[in-house]
């Protein structure tokens, strides 16, 4: 077989191993990465994302991750990234050894990143950003010419930063380990790399573009909150290493059997599983799964997939899902109910336990509560363009009568590609009063006649205002009886 | 040479002039709405946007008294050129705006409106917080500063560049960039002083004190600041058209002594019987202003009971005391509302403060206008054409006293915008226009943060956002010695 045959074969087989791997284990998260993020199509937004600091980083991955709505598509832009990164790699490698070994090891900054996606926190943008300072290190490689070289490599630092932000960190190292692995003595011109990138980083800073060193130096910045970033480090880390390693293989081994890739992949593939088991969350990872589910009314599978041994607080997807099925005050006691002094799931994740509060709080009709939380919610969404959060905040906005202000999110969600036609009907529901969609119908419906502040009275009065503003609202009237029966068990 | 420009000019003047085919019986729709207002002299350019869903092609014939441009748009948007604003400026007086728009290839005349340059200066500078109108929590949050004879916004301190804390209640010594403060709460919490070059963080935890220091205000001499303690908390409304009920269930005004690091109260300002908050220095420095009102319990119960009064004691800057007397200038008790935000024109002859029908925090009641007393004659009047349906709170004065700019929620009812409004020497407020953007509608339609304490600035505020996250993160307390006078 000849070897572009044979590369060909390899990747693919790697791209089906790495989309079944995906999916299987990060299936549900594409959805809660749509949910954080909305493509605008609109070139003064366009425009001024590019002038930030990763720029272009923050608009691919918000572009591609606009897609991840759709069934299997995140897992085949993921693995599709992910066989590139690691075609990347290798030839990055391919200047430095030889060894048939490396195209397998190549995959090792890869294991990285798709453990990234377990932190929550995490943004896409880091693999983008990571996709393109790989990009940038290949074509720097490509230059034969020394002069050439170094100059591209001085003039890309800054550049990349800009394009991409602080994985442009990853390039200065990694050129400067290429230059000194290849050329020895000589190479050492291009510790300049890494000056320029310290010297960029400094300027950022001192200007105010980004807003600490933190930001400019390490893998921090593509996080929406403070959070620990081992593992998109290890896959920084690992392209000097690896380099250092392929020297290394040259000299110890030059040429491996032809499954030496495969023997590669594997290891990286064992890798990844070894640690995706230490870091799993699997609490966390239902309830985004459920927040998915929930989202699509897929109420018989929350129920199906439920875990009886999970504790079950009375604010949980779980016996949402049952009040749509007119079951959950019979299944209560079924699924391990927790008392009401703590009414939700404590979820590390401020974003997703207040999109679970407004989800839930929306089905009850308890408007202005689920108005604060999908305020809130959205709020803590980096660019604040939570499309499940602002699809709230205009209904809510509208039940309550602030139409100039559903307007404004409106117009957001009318420059998407997934969410316009949504936007279309409530812009015609602003524009003519008398058209009045089913879920704002109801919602005004619930709207309590009595009861100045929202939890003054405890969930418990407000639970039973809204009945009795509307007492047909099934949802409400089984959590409202689940309240009580929760109650008694606290008391006992 | 000059005189081939400009007859080059006047013909390419005259080739832009529109055939007009007929007229459109109105002003045109245009947001920011610019028509008929005010403005200052040293303004960035006031681009607007004409809203109309008909037209393919607008122009705009803006004539000033020997100084006519002519711009023309696809998309509606208005953009005057930088030489080209300053030129009109210049020539002061009125700039009467025409817009043509195409209709079906055919050109349409609007009825004509206009905007009238102010000889008086505004300062040039604006200070504002970013914040989203959120409820208890916040996350990004910023202090920025706005040139306003241009577009350049300038992040003075954004809490990303701490640990995410919140930072609120800056403050400026007569609008001196050099002399300002703000406090940081959760990590680093304190109160932060850059005055002069020097820096100094206190430590307000005293005992003596309900809470940390909360709304400032500066004595001219910088000697001294104002601040009242608060202890405050919220509920949230159901279905009221306000969303938030901010409320105190205990508040008391102190002065800061600068130089002598002590906090000075008086029993007459921080009575247990009465919430005594926004405390305000006259220009002169020999007065200070405050809101009080009688204490009501239980809350939020009796919240609407809360109604605040417009106070006024002596102050002696020599050794920081107070006077015996208090002096109501507003009783609300008698007259009706509340007020909060007292805010004195730098000449000392007007007092603005807002008015809502209860309460401290007007900033969440829709009912919040800004009323006006002058000091000369003690006559009350509302700022009238300052305020609209929905809510007007925060202000402050340009250092002339003839521009006041004021934050206002108008536009969508959640999202404050600061206005900025011509006051005349009677203290009559003129037609408040939205602070310019290069592309208004694009910038306020997609700003999901609010503009909170505008303040005008004189110059420009010679500090970085990592100079003052590095002294957060070093800085010791100051202590404080705690003071009480009768």
């Amino acid at each position: 077989m000849k070897e572009k045959s044979k590369n060909i074969l390899f990747y693919a087989m790697a791209a089906v191993l790495l989309g079944v791997g995906i999916h299987l284990t990060q299936e549900f998260r594409f959805y809660n990465i749509a949910a954080n993020e909305l493509f605008i199509y609109d070139w003064a937004e366009v425009l001024g994302t590019l002038t930030e600091t990763g720029g272009l980083a923050t608009l691919t991955a918000s572009f591609l991750s606009q897609f991840f709505c759709l069934p299997v598509v995140g897992t085949i832009i993921l693995s599709g990234l992910y066989v590139f990164a690691a075609w990347l790699v290798w030839k990055i490698l391919s200047g430095i050894t030889d060894c048939t070994l490396s195209k397998g090891l190549a995959f090792i900054p890869v294991v990285f990143l798709f453990l990234c996606m377990e932190n929550d926190y995490y943004r896409f943008q880091g693999h983008i950003a990571f996709m393109l300072t790989l990009a940038a290190l290949y074509a720097y490689g490509t230059l034969s010419e020394d002069k050439i070289r170094y100059a591209a490599g001085i003039l890309i630092v800054p550049l990349l930063y800009h394009l991409a932000g602080s994985s442009a960190m990853v390039f200065a190292v990694s050129a400067f380990m290429w230059e000194v692995l290849r050329n020895g003595f000589r190479g050492l011109y291009a510790l300049i790399y890494p000056a320029v990138s310290l010297l960029t980083a400094f300027m950022y800073v001192k200007t105010s573009m980004t807003p600490g060193w933190e930001h400019v130096l390490t893998p921090f910045m593509y996080y929406d909150w403070p959070s620990t970033y081992f593992f998109p480090l290890y896959a920084w880390a690992s392209v000097p290493v690896l380099m250092l390693a392929a020297h290394l293989l040259v000299k110890g081994v030059s040429r491996l059997s032809s499954y030496a890739p495969v023997v590669g992949l594997a290891l990286a593939l064992c890798l990844a599983g070894y640690l995706y088991n230490a870091v799993h969350s699997r609490s966390y990872y239902r309830l985004i799964q459920e927040q998915q589910l929930a989202a699509e009314g897929e109420w018989d599978e929350i129920i199906e997939s439920a875990d009886r041994r999970q504790p079950n607080y009375l604010v949980s997807y779980l016996n949402l899902a049952l009040a749509h099925k007119g079951q959950l005050v019979d299944k209560l006691g079924y699924y391990n109910p927790q008392p009401v002094s703590k009414v939700m799931f404590p979820t590390p994740n401020l974003k997703t336990g207040l999109s679970l509060q407004s989800a839930v709080y929306l089905s009850w009709g308890y408007v202005s509560a689920a108005r604060q939380a999908a305020f809130d919610a959205n709020m803590v969404t980096p660019g604040m363009h939570n499309p499940a959060q602002l699809k709230i905040l205009v209904l809510t906005n509208m039940a309550l009568g602030s139409p100039e202000v559903a307007e404004k999110y409106v117009n957001i969600l009318a420059k998407t590609l997934f969410h316009r036609g949504w936007a279309r009907e409530m812009r015609q529901a602003l524009d003519e009063p008398a058209y009045e969609p089913e879920e704002l119908r109801r919602l005004r419906e619930a709207l309590p006649y009595k009861g100045e502040y929202v939890r003054y009275d405890g969930l418990k009065g407000d639970m039973k205002d809204i009945l009795e503003a509307d007492s047909s609202n099934q949802i409400l009237s089984q959590f409202y009886t689940a309240y009580q029966m929760l109650e008694t068990l606290e008391e006992r | 040479m000059k005189r081939y420009i400009f007859i080059i000019c006047l013909i390419v003047i005259a080739a832009c002039r529109p055939e007009i085919s007929g007229d459109i019986a109105q002003q045109p729709d245009i947001f920011p709405d610019y028509t008929d207002v005010t403005i200052p002299c040293n303004i960035a350019p006031m681009n607007f946007q004409v809203i109309s869903q008909e037209g393919t092609a607008w122009m705009a014939e803006v004539a000033a008294e020997d100084e006519t441009v002519f711009i023309y748009s696809g998309n509606g948007l208005i953009p005057f050129g930088k030489g080209q604003w300053k030129k009109l400026l210049s020539a002061g007086g009125e700039l009467s705006i025409r817009i043509y728009e195409k209709r079906d290839g055919k050109w349409l005349a609007y009825q004509k409106f206009s905007m009238y340059v102010n000889d008086d200066k505004v300062d040039p500078y604006l200070a504002y917080r970013l914040i989203t109108p959120g409820y208890s929590l916040w996350r990004e949050m910023s202090i920025c500063q706005r040139d306003l004879e241009s577009f350049k916004e300038r992040r003075i301190y954004s809490n990303t560049q701490g640990k995410g804390n919140c930072v609120n209640c800056h403050s400026f010594c007569d609008r001196d960039p050099d002399q300002m403060l703000f406090h940081l709460r959760s990590e680093f919490a304190g109160t932060y002083i850059f005055r002069n070059g020097g820096r100094e963080k206190l430590d307000t935890k005293a005992d003596s004190l309900i809470s940390a220091l909360v709304y400032p205000y500066w004595h001219t001499s910088g000697h001294y600041v104002a601040f009242s303690v608060n202890r405050t908390n919220q509920v949230l409304h159901s279905t009221d058209p306000n969303r938030i009920e901010v409320f105190d269930e205990a508040s008391d005004v102190v002065v800061y002594d600068v130089d002598n690091h002590r906090i000075v109260t008086a029993d007459h300002l921080s009575s247990a019987a009465a919430f005594e908050t926004f405390p305000t220095f006259s220009p002169d420095g020999r007065s200070l202003y405050f809101c009080s009102a009688k204490a009501v319990e239980p809350m939020p119960e009796g919240y609407k009971e809360v109604k605040y009064s417009l106070c006024r004691v002596d102050f002696d800057p020599s050794d920081c005391s107070f006077g015996q007397r208090v002096d109501t200038l507003y009783n609300a008790a008698v007259q009706g509302g509340s007020v909060s935000f007292p805010r004195i024109s730098p000449d000392g002859r007007f007092l603005a403060f807002t008015l809502s029908g209860y309460g401290t925090f007007s900033i969440w009641h829709k009912d919040a206008d800004v009323y006006c007393i002058d000091l000369q004659s003690g006559g009350l009047s509302e700022m009238a054409a300052l305020n609209s349906d929905d809510v007007e709170s925060y202000h402050s004065w340009s250092g002339n006293s003839r521009w006041m700019v004021v934050s206002s929620r108008r536009d969508d009812g959640l999202y404050t915008r600061p206005y900025i409004s011509y006051v005349d020497e009677k203290g009559m407020a003129y037609k408040p226009f939205l602070l310019p953007q290069k592309n208004p509608k694009k910038y306020y339609d997609s700003q999901m943060f609010s503009f909170n304490i505008p303040e005008f600035v004189e110059g420009q505020i010679d500090l970085s956002g990592r100079q003052i996250a590095d002294f957060a993160a070093k800085a010791k307390d100051a202590p404080v010695v705690f003071v009480r006078k009768n």
